[in-house]
C-alpha cells in the first residue's frame, strides 16, 4: 500500500515535471503562428488559424534561408574534418604506442577545459593577422580545433578495445599503417564515429561566442547569431522570431530522432568511461 | 621504428590546428593578463599583478559578476542534479510513456543557447509571457512580476531557463547509469520486501556515488562558463545586476577594449574551472565500478 502511493506520487512528479518543462516550448510553438495581435489579445490562448505565413516571412523576408546555409556548411564541414582528424590522432596514440603516446593523450584530453573567454582575446588579434575573421573556413578550423579533445577521448576509449591482434595480422600481410586505419579500424568504429557525428554536429550547429566573435560580416553570419540578432533589432516581430527559432531547431530534433542511441551513448560513455 | 614514425605523422594534422587554435591562445591569454592593452595600440605596459589586483578590489561590477556567477553554480550543481537524479529513476523504475517524458526533458538541452534565452526572454515578457499571463489565469496576480527588469529577480530568472536547460543532461547521465547497475541487485532487493524509496536510497544512490560527482563537476563547469544565456537575454543589464563573470569579460574585452583586463578574467575563470577538472579526469580515468 505504501508502495503504492509513493509510485504515484512519483509518477505524478514525473508528470508536472514534463509540464513545465513543456510550457516554454509550447508558447514558442504557438506563438510562432500567431500574428501579434492575436498574441497580444489571448498570449497562451491556441492560434485561430494555423498557417505558415510566419515560417514563409522568416524563411525569405528575414534571410534566414541564407544563414540557415551558412550555418549548415561551417558544421557540417567541421564535422567531416573532425571525424577525420580525431580519428587518425587516437589511432596513431592508441595503436602507434611511442614513448609519449601517454602525453599526448593527457595533452589533448586538457583542451576539455579551456572555457572559450581564454581563446577570444588572442584568437581574435590571431585571425585578423591571418586573415580568418569572416571566413568559413577560419571558423570551421577552430570549431575543429575546440572539439578535437573531446572526440579524441572518445575515439581513443573505443580504439583501446579493438583487439591488438587484428591491426598485427594486417601489419604482417604488408598493409599500410593508413591502409589498417582506412580499411579495417574506420569500419569497424561506426558506432562511435556515429557518436562523435552527432553530438558535434549538435555543437557546432548550435554554436554562439565564437561565431559572435568571429563572424561580423553579414554575409557569413551562422543561424544562432542571425536569431539573436533579430530579437535585437525587431524586439516585437514575435511570431517570425519564434517560427525563426523553431526552423533553427528542426535539423538538431531530426538528427536527434535519427540518432537517438548513439547520442545517449556518447554523452554518458564521455561521462562514465 | 616504422611505428613510432607513423604514430607521430597521425597525430599532426590535430596537433596541429590544436596548437594554433587552442594552446597557443591560451598561453597567449595568460601573458596577456600581465599587461595592460588596449588590443589596437601597439604598446603594451607590463603591470604585473595589478589587473588581478583590480579585479578583486577596485571593480564593483566584477564582484556582482562573481557574487551572480557564485549563486548560479551553487544552484546549478544543486537544481539540475537534484532533478535529474529523480526524474531518472522514477522513469528507470518503468512508468507510462516514460521514452516520451525523458525526450521533452532532455529538449532544451538539445537547442542552442541563444534559442532557450529566446525562448526565456519570451517567457519573461512583463505582458504578454507566459509566465505572467499563467499567473493572472490562476489569480495570483500578486506574483506577476517583470522578471526581467526587476534588479534582484533578474539573476535567478536568467539561472531558471539555465535549469530548464540543464536538468535533462543530469537526467541522461544517471539514467544511463542506472541503466549499468544489473537488474538481478533490483530483482534481489524487490524480493527482499523493500520499498522503491529503500531501494533508491541504499541500492541506486551508493552505486551511483561516482556518476553523482562527475555529474556535479560538469554542473560546476558549466555555469562557470556561462555566457550565451545571459548576452542574449539581459547584455548583463538592468545596471550590472545580472553580470556574470563570462559576460563582464566579453563586454571588458569588446566593449572597454580592456584587452588585458579581460584576459585576467578569463584566466580567472580558468584557474576556477581547472579545480573540479582535476577531479573529473582522476575520476573518469579510473576503472568503473565492477559488480
Amino acid at each position: 500500500m505504501r508502495n503504492y502511493i509513493l509510485k504515484s506520487l512519483s509518477n505524478l512528479f514525473l508528470v508536472v515535471m514534463s509540464f513545465l518543462w513543456v510550457v516554454p516550448l509550447y508558447s514558442l510553438f504557438i506563438t510562432s503562428f500567431k500574428s501579434i495581435s492575436e498574441i497580444s489579445k489571448s498570449p497562451t490562448a491556441l492560434p485561430k488559424i494555423w498557417s505558415l505565413r510566419y515560417y514563409l516571412e522568416s524563411w525569405t523576408r528575414g534571410n534566414l534561408s541564407k544563414f540557415f546555409l551558412n550555418s549548415a556548411i561551417v558544421s557540417i564541414s567541421a564535422v567531416i574534418i573532425v571525424v577525420f582528424f580525431s580519428s587518425l590522432a587516437a589511432y596513431g596514440i592508441t595503436k602507434a604506442k611511442f614513448s609519449s603516446y601517454s602525453f599526448f593523450y593527457f595533452f589533448f584530453i586538457a583542451g576539455l577545459f579551456i572555457p572559450a573567454q581564454i581563446l577570444i582575446i588572442p584568437l581574435f588579434h590571431l585571425m585578423s593577422k591571418t586573415h580568418l575573421l569572416n571566413t568559413f573556413y577560419g571558423v570551421t578550423l577552430l570549431y575543429v580545433a575546440y572539439a578535437l579533445p573531446f572526440c579524441i577521448f572518445l575515439f581513443c576509449g573505443f580504439f583501446k578495445g579493438v583487439p591488438e591482434e587484428i591491426t598485427e595480422s594486417a601489419r604482417i600481410d604488408g598493409c599500410s599503417e593508413f591502409g589498417i586505419y582506412l580499411k579495417i579500424i574506420m569500419p569497424l568504429s561506426k558506432p562511435v564515429i556515429a557518436t562523435v557525428v552527432i553530438l558535434q554536429f549538435m555543437w557546432f550547429w548550435n554554436e554562439y561566442v565564437f561565431a559572435l566573435v568571429f563572424l561580423n560580416k553579414t554575409n557569413v553570419k551562422t543561424l544562432p547569431l542571425a536569431l539573436a540578432q533579430y530579437e535585437a533589432t525587431y524586439v516585437a516581430n514575435f511570431s517570425c522570431l519564434a517560427s525563426g527559432i523553431i526552423i533553427s531547431i528542426i535539423p538538431i530534433v531530426v538528427t536527434y530522432i535519427l540518432f537517438q542511441k548513439y547520442f545517449i551513448r556518447g554523452l554518458t560513455e564521455g561521462a562514465i568511461k | 621504428m616504422r611505428k613510432k614514425n607513423f604514430g607521430f605523422l597521425f597525430i599532426m594534422p590535430a596537433l596541429i590546428l590544436y596548437i594554433f587554435f587552442v594552446i597557443y591562445p591560451t598561453a597567449n591569454s595568460i601573458r596577456l593578463s600581465f599587461f595592460k592593452w588596449d588590443g589596437l595600440a601597439q604598446n603594451m605596459t607590463f603591470v604585473e599583478l595589478r589587473n588581478y589586483i583590480t579585479m578583486f578590489t577596485n571593480d564593483r561590477i566584477f564582484s556582482i559578476s562573481l557574487k551572480n556567477s557564485t549563486v548560479w553554480s551553487c544552484l546549478i550543481v544543486i537544481i539540475p542534479t537534484f532533478l535529474g537524479l529523480v526524474i531518472a529513476d522514477v522513469i528507470h523504475s518503468g512508468v507510462f510513456a516514460g521514452n516520451l517524458h525523458r525526450f521533452i526533458i532532455l529538449f532544451p538541452f538539445l537547442i542552442s543557447n541563444v534559442a532557450v534565452g529566446l525562448i526565456w526572454k519570451w517567457m519573461y515578457n512583463p505582458e504578454l509571457g507566459t509566465v505572467n499571463t499563467f499567473l493572472n489565469k490562476i489569480n495570483l496576480e500578486i506574483f506577476t512580476q517583470d522578471w526581467l527588469g526587476d534588479t534582484k529577480l533578474v539573476i535567478l530568472s536568467l539561472i531558471i531557463a539555465n535549469i530548464w536547460q540543464l536538468t535533462g543532461l543530469a537526467m541522461i547521465i544517471f539514467y544511463a547509469g542506472m541503466q549499468s547497475i544489473p537488474g538481478e541487485i533490483y530483482d534481489a532487493a524487490k524480493v527482499d520486501g523493500a520499498s522503491s524509496f529503500c531501494i533508491f536510497k541504499n541500492i541506486t544512490i551508493p552505486l551511483l556515488k561516482e556518476i553523482m560527482i562527475i555529474v556535479v563537476v560538469l554542473m560546476a563547469t558549466a555555469s562557470w562558463r556561462v555566457f550565451d544565456i545571459v548576452w542574449v537575454v539581459t547584455r548583463g543589464g538592468p545596471a550590472n545586476r545580472s553580470q556574470v563573470v563570462g559576460s563582464w569579460m566579453f563586454i571588458n574585452a569588446f566593449r572597454n577594449y580592456k584587452h588585458g583586463y579581460a584576459s585576467a578574467i578569463a584566466v580567472f575563470i580558468l584557474l576556477i574551472i581547472i579545480i573540479p577538472s582535476f577531479l573529473y579526469i582522476k575520476l573518469s580515468t579510473r576503472k568503473k565500478t565492477e559488480f
